[in-house]
């Protein structure tokens, strides 16, 4: 299209879709070699500890809550372009902003008496 | 003494069609037990959780895959002391072993994921068009309570999530026609409207190409596609 603006011209230019081998995203391979693949339970030499990602059903909770209240600032955040999360709490007010922090130093006391463990949410 | 490192398992029969090196240089081998074979490499010392030990072990299986060969991934870090260690393994579950390689008999793992371009233009449109969006939106700028933040926020979840599988289905459904088995995977950010995994026959490798690059091409100006493969079926073993 000759009279598309320089927005259109780039978004012409990107490639519809990428195909890589997984070895090009250490997140992929991270995903599937330490949490997928067949396990030998007796034969697993390597030291995971520090990464190991323990699901205690209390803690899943708490993380879904955290995820519940990240969705309910994203749709505060949502009239301005290049809101989201930020802007959210912004238009939710200050009130809400300290209930969370407070909230936050809360369960980190109680992450620091659990062991620090991480949850997978 | 060097250990063995186990990458995964293989027919036997294949074993010499993979010529490649693993961990410290060191080449592959394979220890076998009738119809099936274990891929190894000697290691010494202790395994840390590097990048390029993690990338090393992804390297091997993407190579064997790459050869034509059915391989059974083992999760990272799997050491044996000996051969003969690894031998008692393959034959105490022979007839399991064997099973799963079937499944996976000339079939590759596919990965596609697909992305919203611009997701905060995706929020404004869902908020304007949706009323029960606009509702709720309303309800927790007006009325503040912590109740109704984590109730607000798990219902725009769901919505968000619906709105995700209802965008995608079409092209799922086109995929899933192509391939043997598939898996649907948790997003991996707010953006990403679909993470799956298939199962496709060798065979039908190009038409999923195909199908995949066609529906990037529908809609370039909505999403990006990470196509991500041929890799070891780790999603269905």
């Amino acid at each position: 299209m000759s009279n598309a603006g320089p927005v259109q011209q780039q978004q012409d230019q990107r490639p519809a879709y990428e195909r890589s081998p997984i070895t090009s995203s250490l997140v992929e391979v991270v995903d599937r070699v330490l949490d997928k693949g067949v396990v030998i339970d007796a034969w697993a030499k390597v030291s995971l500890v520090g990464i190991e990602v323990l699901t205690i059903e209390a803690r899943v909770v708490v993380a879904s809550v955290e995820t519940y209240i990240r969705y309910a600032e994203l749709l505060a955040g949502t009239r301005r372009i290049g809101g989201g999360r930020e802007e959210g709490r912004q238009a939710l007010g200050e009130s809400m902003k300290k209930q969370e922090t407070q909230d936050k130093q809360s369960k980190e006391v109680q992450g620091e008496e659990g062991g620090g463990s991480k949850v997978n949410a | 003494m060097p250990k063995f490192y186990i990458y995964g398992l293989i027919r036997n029969k294949t074993a010499g069609l993979l010529v490649t090196s693993g961990f410290g240089e060191k080449e592959t081998m394979t220890v076998d037990c009738e119809d099936i074979a274990a891929l190894v490499s000697l290691y010494e010392g202790e395994i840390s959780l590097s990048r390029e030990n993690l990338l090393m072990h992804m390297k091997v299986l993407d190579e064997a895959v790459a050869k034509g060969l059915d391989v059974l991934p083992f999760k990272f870090g799997t050491l044996s002391e000996n051969e003969e260690e690894i031998r008692n393994l393959l034959k105490d579950r022979y007839s399991d072993w064997l099973k799963k390689l079937d499944r996976i008999s000339g079939k590759v793992e596919l990965t596609v994921q697909i992305f919203w371009l611009d997701f905060d233009q995706r929020l404004i449109k869902l908020v304007e068009e949706d009323k029960t969006v606009a509702g709720l939106r309303e309800r927790l700028l007006s009325q503040q309570s912590y109740r109704l933040l984590v109730t607000t926020g798990e219902v725009f979840k769901s919505i968000l999530e619906t709105r995700k599988k209802g965008e995608t289905e079409e092209v799922f459904k086109k995929l899933i026609s192509l391939s043997s088995e598939y898996k649907e995977n948790p997003y991996l950010a707010d953006a990403n409207i679909a993470n799956w995994s298939f199962l496709v026959e060798r065979s039908k490798e190009k038409d999923f190409d195909s199908a995949v690059k066609q529906a990037a091409e529908e809609n370039k100006e909505l999403y990006l596609f990470k196509y991500f493969g041929p890799s070891a079926p780790f999603d269905f073993i």
